[in-house]
């Protein structure tokens, strides 16, 4: 029985510079080949992120970090995917502990139909944590981090989804960090959003960076450019140019990657 | 450590798929045990009396031994397709009417009249929605005990036939069954068709309107040949639904041992068990020939079954997902139904959209309007009839369709109000008639009092009601919800086990209650040895209600959209977490309109009963061992001894009254749900 305290004993991965690496990866859906010959390396606590027409891979290849393919039936992966020096498709590896360590924040916001406190308390539950004290003290400083304390403090028990667009999907990302995550996978997290609740997602992007190594997949070439510390170009399931931000975005090696930053496809 | 607790988690998740599983399989072993038992009871029949013999006999004379089915089948088949012809044409018009005519609200500024009063009515008026009202009182229709309208044909329809054919008698034969028989399976078509014209694509709609279609000519050329699927499905149903029906039946066609004629009295497969039974006595060859009468009906119903099989067959990825008209699909989520558990995910790589719906849909409609004048010209289809106007061809069929009157479609508009309209009185009229004829006969002895010979009581009947609708929920709801969950959560798509599952599901919800009645008297009552009792019964009404338990709870889950699935597995939850801390709660409405609805059930139920609970409603139950009718059953018990008709009503009064409080839970229910959806 675990402690009803500290949980269950979730060990961490063992992470050095590199937080997430791919070798060789090739992901098929059925027939489809939808990533061919991934290569990449995701720097530790840097933000990245993943760029490229519709259609790509590149939310195929976030969903492949923590292992939520498996949902999908036909999909079947090769290659090596490590978090730290672990291989995540390896045989016996624990999918919770891989995805309490490499949270995800999902394009449309989907807080779960129950209050916006036991949202937050929803991971640290699944995890053993049972005892209030607890809980309300990972409530409150979770929404501290996020940003959202002054918002929800006095609306705890109302249902989540009473919020508006832009608190559920910062919400939700606030739920992603209450399990203390190494990782966070972000998939479009603002191509739902408004402007405005869209800025306030950048800001918490750039607070949380030094304690979590981000990986967003965005549509918005401006959001890559404001919030990311590297980059990576998408095209048709290939991986075609992977770089510093800076670099990338103003002077591309690959003509693909320059015709699609400068908006001439996609 | 870290590869111990891996371990350890494993072992839940597959323990819990295996629980599931194997409940799932609960519904196989019932169909099987249903066909083998009824099998076993028969042989000694089919023995004795010889197979064809039985099958191809045109009498059933119990003093002579002589039993045959054959006139029995005839009789069957003959109310069956006159029914069929009848209540399929109107319930399938009515269903159209119901999605695509019936005006949602009315609006009050187009009403010009000054008068105050007129006013006040109109904005009253504006605050109902007419399309649930309607849907409701289909509900209210189906919720209805057969027994109430047998004793609606006998005490009114049967009566005002014979005055206006000049009949002597008591006016028994094929018309008025066929008419109750028409009323009895109409909601059971035109629910279902309606989920399907309600699980169509808008597009097709829009797609037809933008082509320049009218209204009319959108709806009964392209979205009602669209969903000819489910026209055939729910057909076959209705004719199942028929086939099996027992006790109104038993009232109205007479049990004579003639062929059937319009006011001729004879017999059906269903009417000769009921009537019979009583005479012949257990392990007796006329017992036997009874159970093998029955054998004779699952084996008609199992061949509809196989018929609906072949019908609902995908052709290709593009059906729908779970087969058949059972599952609606909700417009505004964005789950995509073929790719069940990949929903969400799978989209942005893999988006195959159905080639030319339109078209596709308009191409058979000829097929399916062959009453129309027009069908010559109707062949066309609306697409190319743009082409051609545009090309500016002198056709003078591409100007008919451009009707902007609606054409010659417009007749069926019409057509479907009066349909809808006579349906709408026939309810209205038997309700109130059954309220009329029996709350004046409600008293507080009636219903709580103790049974005397002078003054019955249905006191004995309610506490074995309550017992028997307990019983069977207890057992029904966990083992239906536990094979929703696996059907939804743990199989993969296109399963063949799965799929086989389905089809026993499919078939024990299409398995007529008499037989249950059959099947829970030798299993339950005989082999078991639990005698006519409480348990008998209750059993035998859990195995009913498992279908329906099990596809409502699958509708509610697959309801649950997989954002909020993701959303838990992302955070580290396993399956079963998953299920039962998001989905379930979620898919909580849902579930309980399935309880509701099979309460209802049975509530309504009596010829299960009849057989295994028995046939005595005097006595208050003392425990599960005793033996006690419930309320249908007491209606049926008042009618049939004859004396105690005023008690009949007022029973059928109460039973009525509960089964209209249940439905309009469930709409408060649905309502509420709709609306949390929306917000």
């Amino acid at each position: 029985m675990p402690d009803k305290k500290k949980g269950k004993l979730v060990h961490p991965f063992n992470i050095g510079d590199i937080a997430v690496s791919a070798h060789d990866v090739e992901l098929y859906y059925g027939d489809f080949h939808a990533l061919k010959n991934i290569n990449i390396d995701f720097p530790y606590k840097k933000l990245t992120a993943m760029i490229g027409p519709s259609g790509c891979g590149k939310s195929t290849l976030i969903k492949s970090i923590n292992r939520m393919n498996d949902l999908v039936e036909g999909c079947k992966i090769t290659g090596e995917i490590k978090v730290g020096d672990t291989d995540i498709y390896e045989k016996g590896m624990d999918v919770a502990r891989l995805r309490k360590n490499v949270g995800m924040v999902f394009q449309r916001p989907n807080p779960l139909p129950i209050s916006i406190y036991d949202n937050i308390a929803y991971g640290p539950r699944t995890f053993g944590i049972r005892a209030k004290s607890v809980l309300d003290g990972i409530v409150e400083s979770t929404l501290k981090g996020a940003a959202m304390w002054d918002e929800v403090s006095d609306k705890l028990k109302k249902p989540a989804l009473s919020l508006s667009g832009g608190q559920q999907q910062r919400l939700c990302i606030a739920r992603a960090l209450a399990v203390e995550p190494q990782i966070l996978l972000m998939d479009e997290p603002t191509s739902a959003l408004d402007p405005i609740s869209t800025g306030k997602i950048e800001e918490l992007c750039q607070e949380i960076k030094d304690k979590v190594t981000i990986i967003m997949v965005t549509h918005n070439m401006q959001q890559a450019v404001r919030v990311s510390d590297f980059t990576a170009f998408f095209l048709l399931g290939e991986m075609l140019e992977f770089g510093e931000t800076d670099e990338i975005f103003t002077s591309p090696k690959h003509p693909e990657t320059e015709k699609y930053i400068t908006g001439r496809f996609g | 450590m870290a590869a111990q607790k891996t371990e350890s988690k494993f072992n839940k998740e597959n323990t819990a798929r295996i629980i599931f599983f194997v409940l799932a399989l609960f519904s196989v072993i019932v169909v099987i045990a249903i066909i083998g038992y009824v099998l076993y009871g028969s042989i000694p029949a089919f023995n004795q009396i010889g197979f064809f013999k039985f099958l191809f006999g045109t009498e059933w004379l119990a003093s002579a031994s002589s039993y045959g089915v054959g006139i029995l089948i005839v009789g069957t088949l003959a109310l069956t397709f006159t029914s069929l012809a009848v209540g399929g044409f109107i319930g399938v018009v009515v269903a159209v009417w119901i999605v695509y005519y019936c005006p949602e609200r009315v609006n009050p500024d187009r009403v010009k009249s000054e008068n105050k009063f007129v006013r006040k009515c109109v904005k009253v008026l504006s605050r109902i929605n007419f399309k649930s009202v309607f849907s409701f009182l289909i509900n209210i229709l189906a919720g209805i005990p057969s027994i109430v309208f047998g004793l609606f044909a006998y005490e009114v329809v049967m009566p005002s036939l014979v005055t206006v054919f000049n009949q002597s008698g008591t006016g028994t034969g094929l018309l008025p069954a066929a008419i109750i028989l028409s009323i009895m399976i109409l909601p059971t078509i035109t629910s279902l068709f309606r989920n399907s014209l309600q699980s169509l694509p808008d597009e097709y709609y829009e797609g037809a309107i933008a082509l320049g279609a009218t209204k009319h000519q959108a709806v009964w050329r392209t979205m009602f040949p669209a969903a000819k699927k489910g026209l055939v499905s729910a057909l076959i149903l209705g004719c199942g639904r028929a086939i099996g029906e027992t006790m109104a039946v038993q009232m109205i066609v007479g049990n004579g041992s003639g062929y059937p004629g319009w006011f001729n009295s004879f017999g059906t497969l269903t009417s000769n068990i009921v009537k019979n039974w009583g005479y012949g006595s257990a392990d007796t060859l006329h017992r036997s020939a009874l159970i093998a009468d029955a054998f004779v009906l699952l084996v008609l119903v199992l061949i509809l079954n196989v018929v609906l099989l072949a019908t609902q067959r995908e052709k290709g990825a593009g059906g729908r997902p779970l087969g058949g008209v059972f599952y609606r699909r909700r417009k505004d989520r964005d789950r995509v139904p073929d790719t069940g558990q990949a929903g969400e995910i799978a989209v942005e790589d893999a988006v195959v959209l159905p080639a030319a719906p339109v078209l596709e849909a308009v191409a058979v409609e000829s097929l399916y309007l062959p009453h129309e004048p027009a069908a010559v010209g109707a062949e066309m289809c609306v697409a190319e009839d743009t082409d051609e106007d545009a090309a500016g061809s002198e056709s003078g069929v591409a100007e008919r369709a451009y009707d902007k009157k609606g054409g010659p479609t417009k007749g069926w508009c019409v057509v479907s109000w009066i349909f809808a309209a006579i349906v709408a009185f026939i309810l209205v009229y038997i309700v109130v008639w059954v309220l009329v004829k029996g709350l004046p006969n409600i008293s507080v002895q009636f219903l709580f009092g103790s049974y005397s010979y002078k003054s019955p009581s249905i006191s004995a009947a309610i506490v074995s009601t309550l017992m028997l609708i307990l019983l069977a929920l207890v057992i029904a709801v966990p083992l239906g919800i536990a094979a929703a969950i696996y059907f939804v959560e743990y199989s993969k798509k296109g399963s063949k086990i799965v799929k086989t599952i389905r089809v026993f599901i499919d078939t024990l919800a299409g398995i007529p209650s008499i037989i249950f009645g059959i099947f829970g008297y030798i299993f339950l009552v005989d082999v078991c040895g639990l005698g006519y009792s409480l348990w008998a019964g209750g059993i035998t009404l859990a195995f009913m209600v498992l279908p329906t338990i099990i596809r409502s709870t699958e509708q509610a889950l697959l309801d649950v959209p997989d954002s909020v699935r993701e959303a838990s597995y992302a955070l580290g939850a396993g399956k079963v977490r998953t299920v039962f801390r998001v989905v379930l709660p979620q898919a909580m409405t849902g579930i309980i309109t399935a309880i509701i609805l099979s309460i209802g059930r049975i509530l309504s139920e009596s010829a299960a009963l009849i057989f295994t609970a028995g046939s005595s409603g005097n006595v208050m139950p003392s425990g599960y061992g005793s033996q006690c009718a419930s309320l249908s059953v007491m209606i049926y018990l008042f009618m049939s001894e004859g004396r105690y008709f005023n008690e009949a009503y007022a029973t059928a009064a109460v039973v009525l009254i509960l089964v209209v409080i249940l439905n309009i839970i469930i709409a408060i229910i649905e309502h509420f749900a709709k609306k949390r959806r929306k917000a």
